[in-house]
Parts: structure tokens; C-alpha cells; sequence
């Protein structure tokens, strides 16, 4: 039986549900707006966290309210099937259409949390598969002009937490070798698939040529290989070559240009529960490594992208830190990875 | 006409700043809206379990009746919506604007700073506020209004 299999039949009595806006500033003046979509009945809650990033398309999903009817639903994989077939969009058309699978999820893992504490058991249970001590790395950005003090400051609290890096064009072949040579990088993302977006990157062959060579150990997530001599360069490379923004189906997998070693499987970026679980499925069958990230979640989102990772990916490069390690000044102690989890007894939930 | 519900402080019982902070908050609240609740507290984690578990600690909180949240500096400013507007917002942001901004974080790396602060009688008088306002343990936040 399919991990969905198992999930998919498992009881749901949905009373009624209501939203609840989360908001905080998060870094230099940005305003984090999610939500929380909390399902009814029988006397529980179910909890999901809509990560939609444009506030104009929370505030029109909070103005709106609980418009749709979601009380037929007998189990999860009827309930899947009928978010699937609405229109969670009612009033406002997304600033983005990834938000349409944003917004999936958070009813979806609204509804597995409902369903998994009507039936008095946890995650692990359901899918039959034990939370283990999730591997993370912290996410860094290393400023303009960059340097390594942003790396040195994390390192100085835990001499063993490893990196995810930005590389950028005003990356030069010293500060290269200064990160080289803290064997702290796990990981180098050229976001090169990003468009329209606050992170869009466009490095050139000679970004890829400085960095690949110099960290040999690192893996190398979302590179541009329409970018003239990029693909030819990295051919060596490809057991390293990881793939992230552009990852929401098995449909997206099957049609990268080679067979991946890694992939990054983001729930609410994959949006619908029933897809998520067989991506996981087809990974582990295709021996095709899986890691985890994070969306700027506020609320409960983040501790089930750390459940679900720590259950189906906890031995990868998981972009899921404790927030502490994000502060633009750390404060130590930190929690070091790989970070043990506390599933909670009943529901979709860290205890 | 500000929204008079109840509102629920939550802050961390095991910061002596922190609890010295919501005492003065307390006491500028003249019309006994904000209810303390320690975050550590059986209440405290109920009332926050839409915040992830990891962010719980990192500012202070304010739900509303109808489990509303708001964390961090958007607290100050929808206490103010829901109380007295902008004079209440000037009072607490005079009393105590440090627990909302930066919260816990900025007070752990400037204890020593503040930690002249907090003798014993502070901390004491501090404890009999809160206690005033929280009532029994873990007590349904409905109860203490009637």
C-alpha cells in the first residue's frame, strides 16, 4: 500500500473551520503575513499555515472568511478531493499562480492534522515510518559587499553548523577560498530559476567556473544551464547538480534535463497532500535523495515541515534551521544539528 | 469605539525582565483588558499552538478571544486598534516597548545591561501584579472576566 493509500482512507468529521492572520516583521521592514487554517470537529483542531507571500492575497483570503463548505468530506481523500476542485482563490486572482498550491496546503495539512488527531495517533504511525534527528543547514546570505563574517559569527556559536550559500557575481576568488577552507559549505543555490522575485540571480559561466572548482564537496542547487557554457561545465558535476524552485510535482522531476540525485521537496510548494506523499514515494523508489525547506513561516507550517522532514528526509540538506540561526544576530546557544524533534502523540505536530 | 475583548498577554515566565515588563504594562491598563499568561504554562502553549513551537519564545504575544495572534511590534499596535487607539499605544510603548520589539532574544544578549534593574523587590511587587491579573493556574481566560 502507497504512503497515500494509507493516509487517504483515514476517517475526517469537519465541522466548520475559521482563519486566523499571523504578522510579523520579520527583517528590514518586511511585513510576514500568513495564515492559519484551522479545521473543526468533534471536539479537535486541525492546523495548516497558508504561506502565500503577497500580503494583498492574505488580506483578501482573511477579508473573505470561511466561504467554503468543507463538511462533506468523510475522509482525508475525499477532503483532498474536494479542495482540489474549488477555488481557493474566490475574490482576488493570485499575485502568483504557485500561490494556488500555497494555499492547497494549508487546508490539506490542516486536514491531516484533523484527521490524524480524531484518530488518536501521530504521524508516524499513519505512515508507518519513525522521525528521526533532522539534519539542517543555515541558510546565509553574506552580504553587500560580501564577506565571511556572517559565516564566522554562526560559527563562533557551533564550530559544526554547515551552510547553504548564495553565490554572487561579487563573489571573488579570495573570499572563495576563505569559505573553502572552513569546510562549512554544504551547499551553493544560484537560484538561477527564480523570475520575478527579490532573489533572482543571474550568475555568469565564470561565477560557476570560481565556485564549483573551489567547493568540490558542496552541492550545487538551481543552476542556470541555458546560461552559455554553464551545462557544459557542469556535466562532471551532475551527481552534485540539486534542484529546488522549480520542484512541485513528479511531473517537474521526470523532466529535468538528467536523472537528479537530490531534490528538494518543499510540502506547500508541492500543495496537495496526496502529491506530496507520492513524490516521497517515487523518490524513494527512484533512489532519488529528498531535502526540505522553509517558506518565512510564522506559525505551525514551520513544525510540520520539520515533522514531515524528519520523517521522510532527515539525512539531507534540509533548509529548515531553528529561526534562531536566522537572526541577522545570532544569539547563542543554538540547537546544532541534526536537531531531535518531538512528534506530538496525536496530529500533524511537533509536542 | 476600540474592541473591549479581553486580550492575552503571553510572556516568558522565566525572564525576570520580561515578567517585570508585563507588571508595568499591566498596571497602565486601566480598564483590566490584558490578561498575563506565561508563555511555559499548559494556557500559554494552547493559546499559541498556531505559532511554531520554535518562534514561541522569541518575542511576546498577544491572542484575542477569538484566537487571534499577533507577535512581536504588530502586538503593540493591535492592542492599541482593539483598546484606546493611540493614547493607549503612546502609554505602552512609553511602559514597556522592549518585550514586544526584539522580545526575549534582545533582553537574553543585553542581560547584563538590564539586570541592574531587577533586584529582588522589583521582582517581588513585579509577581504580585501578574499574579493579580493571571488568577489560579492554568484558569479559563472566560472566568476571570465575570
Amino acid at each position: 500500500m502507497s504512503t497515500w493509500e494509507q493516509l487517504a482512507q483515514l476517517p475526517i468529521d469537519i465541522e466548520g473551520y475559521d482563519l486566523l492572520p499571523l504578522a510579523e516583521n520579520v527583517s528590514s521592514g518586511f511585513l510576514r503575513q500568513t495564515t492559519i487554517v484551522r479545521l473543526q470537529g468533534g471536539g479537535h483542531e486541525g492546523l495548516g499555515e497558508d504561506v502565500v507571500y503577497d500580503g494583498v492575497d492574505q488580506d483578501a483570503f482573511q477579508a473573505a472568511g470561511a466561504v467554503h463548505e468543507l463538511t462533506s468530506a468523510r475522509t482525508l481523500g475525499e477532503f483532498t478531493l474536494l479542495i482540489a476542485g474549488l477555488d481557493l482563490f474566490p475574490t482576488r486572482t493570485p499575485e502568483r499562480d504557485v500561490s494556488r498550491l500555497y494555499r492547497r496546503w494549508s487546508f490539506d495539512s490542516a486536514a491531516l492534522d484533523l484527521a490524524l488527531r480524531q484518530g488518536g495517533m501521530g504521524l508516524e504511525e499513519a505512515v508507518g515510518r519513525r522521525s528521526e534527528s533532522l539534519a539542517f543547514v543555515v541558510s546565509l546570505r553574506l552580504g553587500e559587499p560580501p564577506t565571511l563574517e556572517p559565516l564566522m559569527e554562526r560559527l563562533a556559536i557551533d564550530p559544526t553548523i554547515q551552510f547553504k550559500l548564495d553565490p554572487t557575481d561579487e563573489w571573488d576568488p579570495e573570499l572563495i577560498a576563505q569559505l573553502a577552507a572552513t569546510g562549512a559549505v554544504e551547499s551553493v543555490d544560484f537560484k538561477a530559476l527564480y523570475s520575478g522575485t527579490t532573489v533572482d540571480q543571474v550568475g555568469g559561466i565564470e561565477l560557476y567556473q570560481r565556485v564549483v572548482g573551489a567547493l568540490p564537496n558542496a552541492w550545487i542547487e538551481d543552476p542556470g544551464l541555458e546560461v552559455q557554457g554553464v551545462d557544459d561545465f557542469l556535466t562532471p558535476h551532475r551527481d552534485r547538480v540539486t534542484w529546488d524552485a522549480n520542484i512541485h510535482s513528479i511531473a517537474d522531476i521526470e523532466a529535468l534535463p538528467f536523472k537528479p540525485s537530490m531534490v528538494n521537496v518543499k510540502p506547500s510548494r508541492v500543495g496537495g497532500l496526496q502529491s506530496l506523499m507520492e513524490t516521497y514515494d517515487y523518490c524513494n523508489e527512484a533512489g532519488i535523495r529528498m531535502y526540505g525547506g522553509g517558506q518565512f513561516e510564522l506559525g505551525v507550517g514551520r513544525d510540520q515541515a520539520q515533522l514531515l522532514a524528519s520523517v521522510f528526509h532527515a539525512n539531507g540538506p534540509n533548509d529548515l534551521a531553528p529561526t534562531g540561526w536566522n537572526a541577522a544576530a545570532p544569539v547563542g546557544p543554538l540547537l546544532s544539528s541534526p536537531l531531535r524533534l518531538s512528534p506530538a502523540a496525536t496530529g500533524l505536530r511537533l509536542a | 469605539m476600540p474592541d473591549q475583548q479581553p486580550i492575552s498577554v503571553l510572556y516568558d515566565a522565566d525572564c525576570d525582565f520580561c515578567r517585570w515588563s508585563v507588571s508595568k504594562l499591566l498596571e497602565k491598563d486601566s480598564h483590566g483588558l490584558l490578561l498575563p499568561v506565561s508563555i511555559q504554562s499548559a494556557r500559554g502553549q494552547s493559546l499559541l499552538s498556531p505559532i511554531a513551537q520554535e518562534r514561541r519564545l522569541d518575542s511576546a504575544h498577544c491572542v484575542a478571544s477569538n484566537g487571534e495572534i499577533r507577535s512581536g511590534g504588530q502586538a503593540v499596535e493591535w492592542i492599541a486598534m482593539r483598546t484606546e487607539g493611540a493614547a493607549l499605544a503612546g502609554r505602552l510603548a512609553a511602559a514597556a516597548p522592549w518585550i514586544f520589539v526584539g522580545g526575549y532574544r534582545l533582553v537574553a544578549k543585553n542581560r547584563g545591561l538590564f539586570s541592574r534593574w531587577m533586584t529582588p523587590s522589583r521582582l517581588a511587587l513585579a509577581d504580585r501584579v501578574i499574579a493579580q491579573r493571571e488568577g489560579p493556574p492554568e484558569s479559563d481566560t472566560a472566568s476571570l472576566l465575570t
